[in-house]
């Protein structure tokens, strides 16, 4: 019926026509492309507006980012030691990595992009929309500061240099459009203020509706701008910054469990700042980012776990640490997996497919965190990754207090605050500041091993060489990968040693 | 109301119009007449002139004419093409009869062009015909493949070899990126769609073009030059394709039987590794790389020895039947057939099965005349069942010899390697035999139309046209296992995928034509409007588990649904055309075309487009001076304009990404976002131009049994529509931009031979070719490269390179200039940028470096060009013969000067994964084998041998003996039901002359000379019977 109707509206129109040249353009307006949401046109309401600093999120659970590749760097690292299962990572162990062939360089890169570009959608869109709650908008508004300051920390951190794009790039005449690199420290002067605009708007933690858990907080834009200091080495604004919210000015956090920090249930709990959200069960794991076909989960514990790919196990270096504190049985036991562990009905090292499929692990260890064991389904884990827990808070501001003051008593308390969670024994008192920047060390190493906290903190550090096969002078920077460099060669240079 | 408005649209036309009918009102004598066929079928068109004068008519549709001429013994010169010319004498008579004698000459005399027909002396574009006698006996699938090599300017190539595959036709050049390169197509007036369906990978997707019977057609017209195509403007861009089908004549029902039947075979396999040989080679990959050996390749002696090419390949069966049945009245005629195709492709479980019935009638009534043209189809395709993105074929040649193909106490049957064999491979046989992926199109290609004779020479036409395609994808996986292991790619393990649509296209044409005779001079005017709106719907689901597998392979079988959705897509264009076509006496030929066309797709000032042609041709062999010298001789030139819409319906404008996703709240539950994504908005974006200059000759001896053509064709198209990556800084991932220019120019050669050498022996000798220069000259902006092609096994590494001076899609990448033989060769060689070279590795050559000087390190700026896809020559030749009732006729096409980037190379001859190789590897360097060709055996994670270079690239030159037929016609004189029989035997891609198919299975790859391991073409050999009753 209504294609008759459309054919007889044809046939007069092809009549009209016949009047002055150029008739027929309402006819051609007129077209109906339901495909696509028309950018022009979509901002107009509340809804559209949290929508849209929604889809802000969604690059943080993407490929690039903490759905999948980020964690290779955890290969260059030598946390992960890597299977035969792992050789499209094979680049990876020993920084053997370049600019053209490693899918994670580029994927990481344009997803932080994409990120920045919908956090730009939402702070460009929603001013002008007109809302009856003002907390509601600068709430939004809030988010997509955090998440610009977010994905920059992300560049900053694994490239260096990099563009700062403070609005959308509106078509190729833009000069944003291939745009050239800024300088680091300006990156990071961005950074600081997005996270301090985003503080000043967020909501705190416990403030949110239980329907809008998950979305940043205050305190987590506190956290992330006393990071961001800590990273510049800007060591008293780190302190203060920490200081603050173990003060409780952002809510109260604290420490629980080990292992919940590790599961699909406890999540966004009193010692999470910031997660990136996934559940399981849901979509096809093959299908493209934001297609609407595709998983919301996490491919971590499937792929670097001992279940299903096992493209990764516990590397020796790793082990040691453990072995060098026997008093760790807490995290060891929820990090490691080891002979003889119970592991629900699973007793990992028993199941014959575990040892086929890492052949080579020698002692026999798999990688228990992030990973559901014998619950463990192919790809579809909803485990949250939590980006910044509240012991990081708290280790954070002991090796900013000690940078500044050395070790006092607020930073033993700092330290031992996350040791007695652990059921380990306190630091030794009396240590020099030296000595307790490498208790600090030692203690990330037991605390954060497998997420993603070493491939950094070595290289802020400067002891990126304690990675095996870690250039100096190189690797302490990621290339800005080839593929954008082809198109945009405004880029160059591309970074020391690339 | 629409009559009012219909009235004034008459009355405005025919003001315009009354001038040339008012120029013949003063009159002496009037005679009318009718002009007819033998067989009383009255003739329309045929050409009436006073003897003498200039003075002249055209009949109409009932074959009346009135003339009035200047004396009482004028003479009528009556012509009509396909007829003798006769001379009538009109003393005494003001009303005459006259009937035609058929001259058997001349049917292709008539050439179909766009809206309308012209006699060929007439043409001044550049135009190629193909009629019914170069198409039939081929036992082809679908006509395309049938035209290949017969027309000059035109390449075709099959994109996939699989029945009913894709197929790619290029005109005169690649001269845009976006659109495929596509002609336009319209069958019997209908422009037709393009789209029938969407799933799966696109050398899996079947050709639309193969819902079409071929031996409906009664002719096809290649529209080549801007002159021609023009009247086409909004798409005819990369020329136009005119096909006409059957049509009845009246008399007696004349009854058609053909059929035929035969075997398919592989043209070509390769030389693989047999188990041993690939144990060997593994383990010295292995040992080379440090890597542990393969466990299962122990060294011990392998029982299994599998032949995968063997275990997919077969020997496959195709026939087809057709029945048809023609004939009418003067009043009414029709044409109708019914054809049953059934062709299984040469992999196992692949085919194609196609119904059609066609219904063609043409009814006239005084000065009206309606008539249609109706097909309907049912198209079954069986396509190869794939997982990923990878070929059925590609996984035939990883797999490793040492895996046996089937194991009974698997889940399915099938084996496939275990962890101990390697990396985790689909068996092809299994996914064959259990996962069924097929296609069914339902397609009806309506056109309807109705003309009138306002008054004599003034014709109105209706053309009212639908292309109705209801397309439905189904993809139905069991769950099963390779020797108990999971399966790459089916690791959700019983599953239906399903996608149902349509996509309808409707055009409406009016069209107001006028010929006039005033003494010789002969006015050809038209004018009209048309709209045309295409609608692309889709509704996909897919669902895992439950009863998929067992007993509901279908989307209700499980309510686990993994992913759904659809989408409306419409376009719609407008166009107002016009065109004026002039002669003097036959000799002196003018042309004028102009189109304004509006399009959709454009947004804005962008929305429409103007475009125009012109055209000049000289019949010189028709001139007093050329008169008896047995030479026909014309020149002939055009310039026009053509325009391209071919993009995204979306493509200008700024979307959103409404999939945008994230899960939050304490119940985890999936809240929508909204977010920029895709598509860099660019409302700037205008229509794609093609300015083409043709320049022609014709030229025939010896009363046109020896001809030549020859033409010369400068092609630029400007405002090139191109999607393009744009920097991911920007969060966007593409945009379309009028990205540049690209020009094609290039000279085309078409020659015939007839010749009857004795009583009963007729020999005729065909030959084209087709020289071609493909260049972009120039890029949007200060845009120096756009690189394309990714290759997904290479960690998406870009494979061409679009740059001014180059060919389009000219391979780029880096150059192997030999193998090192030692260390030393190494210390003093460039910097390879990897730090694990050995000796027998590829040494790349340094070629530039960030500064453009060769700095000692191979890095990216040591790509360069290294391959052209693009012909420089397209060619081809047939010699036929008949002898008595014997027939014979062989037609053989090639090219020469390309390039193929070749991914079987790179499957079977890069240690990539764990797959098998060919034996070429056999060679590869030791220190006792100093190769320079074959670098050491080395697994591809741990090498860099495996950059895209220069060693992927191969020639693509090939000949090939296209189509061979021997016929014989049985005699029919005593047999009082029959009129003709004829038995024959004919033989498809019989014989490949090509050096690639020492690495890949077929030269002919599809346009962008990439090799993806696709479904290779069979050679066909079969049998056939025409009966005629």
């Amino acid at each position: 019926m209504k294609n008759i109707h459309q054919l007889i509206s044809m046939l007069f129109l092809s009549v009209l026509l016949s009047g002055p040249l150029g008739c027929g353009r309402e006819y051609l307006e007129d077209v109906q492309v339901l495909e696509e949401l028309d950018g022009n046109t979509f901002y107009q309401s509340e809804s559209d507006a949290i929508q849209a600093v929604t889809a802000a999120y969604t690059p943080l659970q993407a490929r690039g980012l903490y759905k999948r590749e980020l964690y290779a760097l955890q290969y260059a690292s030598g946390e992960y030691a890597i299977t035969a299962g792992g050789f499209q990572y094979s680049a990876f162990p020993n920084f053997n990595f370049d600019g053209t062939s490693s899918q994670v360089i580029t994927s990481t890169w344009r997803t932080c992009f994409q990120g920045i570009a919908r956090a730009n959608a939402v702070l460009e869109r929603v001013p002008e929309i007109e809302f009856t709650d003002q907390d509601l908008q600068n709430r939004i508004l809030g988010e997509a500061y955090f998440l610009r300051g977010l994905y920059y920390f992300h560049l900053v951190t694994l490239y260096g240099d990099a563009p700062i794009l403070d609005r959308l790039v509106s078509g190729p005449e833009d000069e944003l459009f291939a745009p050239s690199r800024n300088p680091a420290s300006e990156v990071w002067a961005f950074i600081e203020s997005d996270f301090t605009q985003a503080r000043e708007l967020l909501p705190q933690k416990g403030e949110y509706a239980s329907s809008e858990v998950g979305r940043a907080t205050s305190g987590a834009a506190q956290g992330y701008l006393g990071k961001a200091f800590l990273y510049q080495e800007k060591f008293a604004e780190a302190s203060a910054a920490f200081k603050s919210i173990m003060d409780g000015n952002f809510g109260s956090y604290a420490l629980g469990n080990f292992e919940d920090n590790f599961t699909d249930v406890n999540e966004n709990n009193d010692e999470s700042l910031f997660e990136v959200q996934f559940i399981g069960g849901i979509g096809n794991i093959w299908a493209g980012d934001d297609t609407g076909n595709e998983t919301e989960s996490t491919y971590l514990g499937t792929e670097f776990g001992p279940r299903w790919f096992g493209n990764a196990y516990p590397s020796d270096a790793m082990n040691a640490i453990f072995d060098r504190n026997p008093e760790e049985s807490v995290r060891r036991f929820f990090t490691i997996a080891r002979e003889g562990d119970s592991w629900g009905s699973w007793d990992p090292v028993a199941v014959s497919n575990f040892n086929a499929r890492i052949p080579n692990a020698g002692g026999s260890t798999a990688i228990r965190k992030h990973n559901l064991g014998p619950a463990e389904v192919r790809l579809q884990s909803g485990i949250n990754y939590r980006m910044m827990r509240y012991s990081d808070v708290l280790l954070m501001y002991a090796e900013a207090e000690n940078e500044i003051n050395g070790p006092t008593q607020a930073a033993y308390d700092a330290i031992n605050q996350v040791r007695a969670r652990a059921q380990v024994s306190d630091v030794p008192a009396g240590l020099s500041q030296s000595e307790f920047f490498e208790a600090i060390r030692t203690e990330r190493r037991l605390e954060f091993m497998f997420e993603l906290s070493a491939y950094f903190d070595l290289i802020r550090w400067g002891l990126g060489s304690e990675m095996p096969g870690f250039q100096t002078g190189k690797n302490e920077l990621l290339p800005v990968p080839e593929s954008d460099v082809i198109i945009n060669p405004n880029l160059l240079p591309n970074n020391p040693g690339w | 109301m629409g009559s009012t408005i219909n009235t004034k649209y008459f009355v405005s036309f025919l003001l315009l119009l009354f001038c040339f009918v008012g120029l013949s009102a003063q009159n002496a004598r009037t005679i009318s007449g009718q002009v007819l066929a033998e067989n009383g079928t009255p003739l329309n068109g045929a050409k009436i002139l006073e003897v003498g004068t200039q003075n002249g008519a055209f009949s109409d549709q009932n074959g009346n004419f009135t003339l009035t001429v200047s004396s009482n013994d004028a003479s009528l010169e009556v012509s009509f093409i396909g007829f003798s010319t006769q001379t009538i004498p009109t003393a005494g008579k003001s009303s005459l009869s006259i009937s035609m004698q058929e001259s058997g000459l001349a049917l292709d005399e008539v050439v179909v062009v766009g809206y309308g027909t012209q006699q060929r002396d007439d043409l001044t574009g550049s135009i190629s015909a193909i009629n019914k006698e170069n198409l039939e006996g081929r036992p082809v699938a679908n006509f395309q493949d049938a035209l290949q090599g017969q027309v000059a300017g035109l390449q075709i190539t099959n994109s996939t070899g699989a029945p009913g595959g894709g197929t790619n036709v290029v005109i005169r050049g690649i001269g845009t990126i976006n659109g495929g390169s596509a002609p336009l197509y319209v069958i019997d007036g209908n422009i037709i769609g393009t789209s029938i369906g969407n799933q799966g990978a696109a050398f899996t997707r079947p050709d639309p073009l193969s819902t079409i019977n071929p031996s409906d057609i009664e002719s096809i017209t290649v529209l080549k030059d801007a002159s021609a195509a023009a009247m086409y403007g909004a798409r005819a861009a990369n020329g136009v394709i005119i096909i006409t089908t059957k049509r009845g004549e009246a008399g007696a029902p004349q009854f058609s039987f053909n059929a035929f039947a035969g075997v398919q075979n592989a043209t070509n396999t390769l030389d693989l590794l047999n188990s041993q040989q690939y144990q060997q080679v593994m383990n010295t990959a292995r040992d080379n790389g440090g890597l542990d050996r393969i466990t299962s390749l122990d060294g011990t002696t392998l029982t299994t020895d599998t032949d995968w090419q063997d275990e997919i390949f077969r020997t496959a069966a195709i026939q087809s039947y057709e029945l048809s049945a023609s004939g009418g009245t003067p009043r009414t005629k029709y044409y109708t057939s019914l054809n049953y195709t059934d062709q299984d492709g040469i992999i196992i479980g692949t085919g194609l099965e196609r119904v059609s019935v066609r219904v063609n009638t043409d009814t006239k009534l005084g000065r009206f005349k309606v008539g249609n043209s109706l097909n309907i189809s049912r198209t079954t395709f069986d396509k190869e069942s794939i997982g990923n993105s990878q070929s059925i074929l590609s996984n035939a040649i990883a797999n490793q010899p040492n895996v046996p193909v089937r194991d009974p106490n698997s889940i399915g049957g099938f084996a496939g390697p275990t962890p101990a064999d390697g990396e985790p491979t689909l068996n092809p046989v299994a996914a064959q035999s259990l996962v069924t992926n097929e296609n069914v199109t339902n397609r009806i290609l309506a056109t309807v139309f109705g003309e009138v004779e306002i008054v004599n020479g003034l014709n109105y036409r209706l053309n009212l046209s639908a292309d109705l395609i209801s397309f439905h994808d189904r993809f139905a996986a069991p769950l099963f296992e390779q020797g108990g292991l999971q399966i790459p790619g089916f690791e959700d393990g019983a599953q239906v995928r399903e996608a149902r649509g349509e996509s309808n296209s409707y055009l409406i044409e009016n069209t107001l034509n006028f010929k006039r005779i005033v003494n010789k001079h002969n006015i050809d005017l038209l004018g009209g409007f048309t709209a045309q709106q295409t609608e692309f719907e889709n509704l996909n689901a897919r669902v895992v588990g439950q009863f998929t597998g067992s007993g509901l392979p279908i989307i209700s079988g499980s309510n686990d649904i993994r992913s759904f959705g659809g989408i409306v897509r419409e376009t719609r264009t407008t166009s107002i055309i016009g065109r004026a076509m002039y002669d003097y006496d036959g000799r002196y030929l003018a042309t004028v075309n102009f189109r304004r066309d509006g399009s959709s797709r454009f947004v804005g000032d962008n929305v429409f487009g103007n475009f125009w042609s012109a055209s000049a041709g000289w019949n010189i062999g028709k001139e007093a001076f050329m008169e008896n010298s047995g030479i026909d001789l014309k020149v002939r030139g055009s310039y026009g304009e053509l325009g391209n819409d071919a993009i995204n319906a979306n493509a200008a404008r700024f979307t959103l990404n409404n999939n945008a996703t994230y899960v939050l709240g304490d119940g985890q539950v999936l809240a929508p976002g909204v977010g920029p994504a895709g598509a860099v908005q660019n409302s700037d974006l205008r229509w794609e131009r093609q300015k083409q200059l043709n320049i022609g000759l014709d030229i025939a001896f010896m009363d046109r049994a020896l001809e030549f053509t020859i033409d010369y064709f400068d092609k630029v198209s400007e405002d090139l529509l191109l999607t393009v990556p744009v920097p991911n800084t920007t969060g966007f991932n593409s945009i379309t931009l009028n990205a540049g220019e690209i020009q094609n120019t290039g000279f085309e050669f078409t020659g015939r031979y007839n010749v009857t050498l004795g009583e009963d022996f007729n020999l005729s000798l065909s030959a084209n070719a087709t020289i071609l220069d493909n260049e972009v000259t120039s890029l949007f902006g200060d845009i120096e490269g756009i690189e394309r092609d990714r290759f997904s096994q290479l960690g998406n590494a870009t494979r061409t390179r679009i740059e001014e001076g180059q060919s389009v899609g000219a391979f780029y990448g880096y150059v192997v200039e030999g193998i090192f033989q030692s260390q030393e060769e190494i210390n003093n060689a460039p910097d390879q940028g990897f730090d694990n070279t050995a000796p027998g590795d590829f040494r790349y050559k340094d070629i530039s470096g960030e500064n453009g000087q060769p700095d000692g390190v191979i890095d990216q700026f040591d790509r360069t060009f290294i391959g052209n896809p693009i012909p420089d020559l397209l060619y081809g030749f047939s010699v036929a013969f008949d002898y008595k009732n014997f027939d014979f006729s062989a037609q053989f096409q090639g090219v020469a000067g390309n390039d193929i980037w070749s991914e079987t190379k790179f499957f079977s001859q890069s240690y990539a994964r764990t797959n098998n190789l060919t034996t070429a590897v056999l060679d590869a360097w030791t220190p006792s084998n100093p190769s320079t060709t074959t670098p050491r055996a080395l697994p591809q994670t741990v090498s860099n041998n495996d950059l895209i270079s220069s060693f992927f690239i191969e020639p693509g030159d090939y000949l090939r003996l296209a189509n061979l037929q021997l016929g014989y016609k049985i005699p029919v004189n005593n047999v009082s039901f029959m009129r003709f029989a004829r038995v024959y035997f004919a033989a498809q891609n019989l014989l490949t002359f090509s050096d690639y198919q020492d690495v890949g299975y077929d030269p002919e790859v599809g346009t962008n000379g990439i090799d993806n391991v696709v479904y290779p073409r069979a050679r066909v050999i079969t049998g056939g019977v025409q009966i005629q009753f």
